[in-house]
């Protein structure tokens, strides 16, 4: 019989992140990875913020296989016919060491499993976690590839389906209203050429990010990152179909997304080199599953780890976070020498100390206020429709400014969006 | 936006193409017998990114495995009462290189 004192089901940022945390303090760690390698399975949008994570891992971050970090912030509402686009950058974006980085997992989390088994954890790719052993009421180990294999304390970290997690009965087959599909391609083209469409030098990189017509009005939005030698270029879109009209066909609203004005001149000329999907967590507070139980804990996206923040989307630090407080909490209940859920607890409590649950308190309103329909089709028609205004130039005599913005803000509408402001300051 | 056209079939394979997969042992998706007609299961033919579930018939849909990203929206979408659904066994299905 083959005993472990930790199993990992998972080899996304979670479970390379609790294994490398458990190797490193000495305990004996498997994991069990369903892909050819760690990362072969996982999909990014493309971007991770290492502040928040930089002191968890602190001999990590400097040889990892990053792309670019981000010095230039763009944001874009587009109607069908015009847009209207900002771009940030600052000074602080460039000061070392960098808060954002883009990144493709497949790579990344490649390296990082050779990161945990350089400390001494075991890893199993091309292996699948098939069920749970159950013994005494508890988690007691996994059936993967066939084999029985027992452990302590079983961590699952497979993802944001997280059909072991409902094996657990920690989580309920996820509902649409808490998810989104996310797209991807991954357009190859020259460093070069990066740099010059989008004003970068060396390895600085670019984020923008879409909202309006790129999910034609509906809750989700597009984004673009740029990586050292090729462009991450996808869109969200929400899952929950009960709200919508006629169902949107997604790889033709990617394709139009591919050629808009806004950005076919940014990708023309590059080469297509893998498309992706995956849903994403977008459930917030409500969305999160239970965290522990009896021998077992779940962490990542498996329990929920993800949150849409309006300008930011983040989900790979609450994993990466989430995965070194379950090694934490493992520790303790090593020391303790039990590892029953009143033990495990102390994740959660962990967590509740930590930004990530800190974070999905603060912004426990954000699905909500974000899921308001006027985001994604209105407010864009309205801020191009005032541009249009401003920038026309008739052939007789121009409206005064304040006249000219005024005719586009009714009473009615001034009343709405103080209404939606109300509601922006839950965000 | 001018082209708003659907993707042809032949570029949606065209760009499964660009990725690797490994096929091989049974069909990770199946539709529960006699449910193949549940209206429920329209949604995910237009939101399927890989576009496997197609309506064969109008109001009969299908669904295919080759190709499949392992996104999960079918899983979400239809739910257990209308759909198998498990991640192919290890070593098999899509492999990224980028992700």
């Amino acid at each position: 019989m083959e005993r472990f004192e930790v199993i990992i089901a998972g080899g996304g940022l979670a479970g390379l992140a609790a294994a490398y945390t458990l190797a490193g303090a000495g305990v004996e760690t498997l994991l069990i990875e369903r892909g050819d390698y760690p990362g072969s399975k996982n999909v990014t949008g493309g971007r991770i913020y290492l502040n928040p994570v930089r002191d968890l891992f602190p001999d990590l971050w400097a040889s990892a296989p990053l792309e670019r970090y981000i010095v230039r912030e763009g944001a874009a509402m587009v109607t069908p016919e015009r847009s209207v686009t900002f771009f940030y950058r600052g000074d602080e974006l460039k000061e070392d060491p960098p808060q954002s980085y883009s990144v493709l997992r497949a790579r990344f989390d490649r390296w990082f499993a050779e990161e945990a088994e350089a400390r001494g954890a075991m890893i199993i790719p091309k292996t699948k976690v098939q069920d749970l052993i159950r013994q005494n009421g508890r988690v007691a180990g996994v059936v993967a590839g066939g084999d029985e294999l027992f452990a302590e304390v079983v961590l699952i970290c497979d993802g944001a389906l997280s059909p072991l997690g409902e094996k657990a009965g920690l989580r309920t087959w996820p509902s649409p209203r808490h998810f989104a599909l996310g797209v991807k391609e991954v357009i190859a083209l020259d460093a070069a050429v990066i740099n010059e469409r989008f004003h970068l030098e060396g390895r600085e990189g670019a984020a923008h990010l879409y909202v309006g017509d790129v999910t034609r009005g509906r809750f989700g939005g597009a984004f673009l990152y740029t990586n050292l030698e090729s462009v991450s270029l996808g869109l969200v879109l929400g899952l929950d179909t009960n709200s919508a009209g006629e169902n949107l066909h997604v790889p033709s609203l990617l394709e139009d997304f591919k050629a808009s004005p806004e950005i076919a001149p940014l990708v023309r000329g590059g080469q297509g080199v893998e498309y992706s999907a995956h849903v994403i967590p977008e459930g917030g507070y409500g969305g999160l599953g239970t965290l522990y139980g009896d021998g077992v804990l779940l962490a990542g996206d498996a329990a929920g780890f993800a949150l849409n923040l309006g300008f930011t989307v983040r989900g790979m630090e609450y994993a990466l976070a989430s995965g070194y407080w379950a090694a934490q909490a493992v520790m303790e209940a090593r020391r303790a020498g039990r590892y029953d859920g009143a033990t495990l607890a102390c994740y959660q409590r962990f967590l509740e100390e930590s930004f990530v649950l800190k974070d999905f308190r603060a912004f426990r309103n954000n699905p909500a206020v974000l899921a308001n329909p006027r985001l994604f089709r209105h407010y864009p028609e309205l801020a191009a429709g005032i541009l249009k205004d401003i920038y026309h130039v008739p052939a007789g005599p121009k409206a005064r400014l304040f006249d000219t913005v005024r005719s586009r803000l009714s009473l009615g509408e001034l009343f709405m969006i103080i209404k939606d402001l109300k509601g922006f300051t839950k965000l | 936006m001018k082209d708003r056209g659907r993707i042809g079939e032949g570029d949606l394979k065209a760009k499964l193409g660009w990725d690797v997969f490994k096929q091989g042992g049974e069909p990770h998706i199946r539709i529960r017998p006699g449910k193949e007609g549940d209206p429920r299961l329209r949604p995910v033919v237009s939101l399927c990114p890989a576009g496997l579930w197609r309506e064969e018939k109008p109001g009969t849909f299908t669904v295919t495995v080759d190709g499949c990203l392992e996104c999960g929206t079918c899983r979400i979408l239809c739910g257990p009462d209308l759909i198998e659904w498990e991640y192919p066994e290890g070593g098999l299905g899509v492999q990224f290189r980028f992700g």
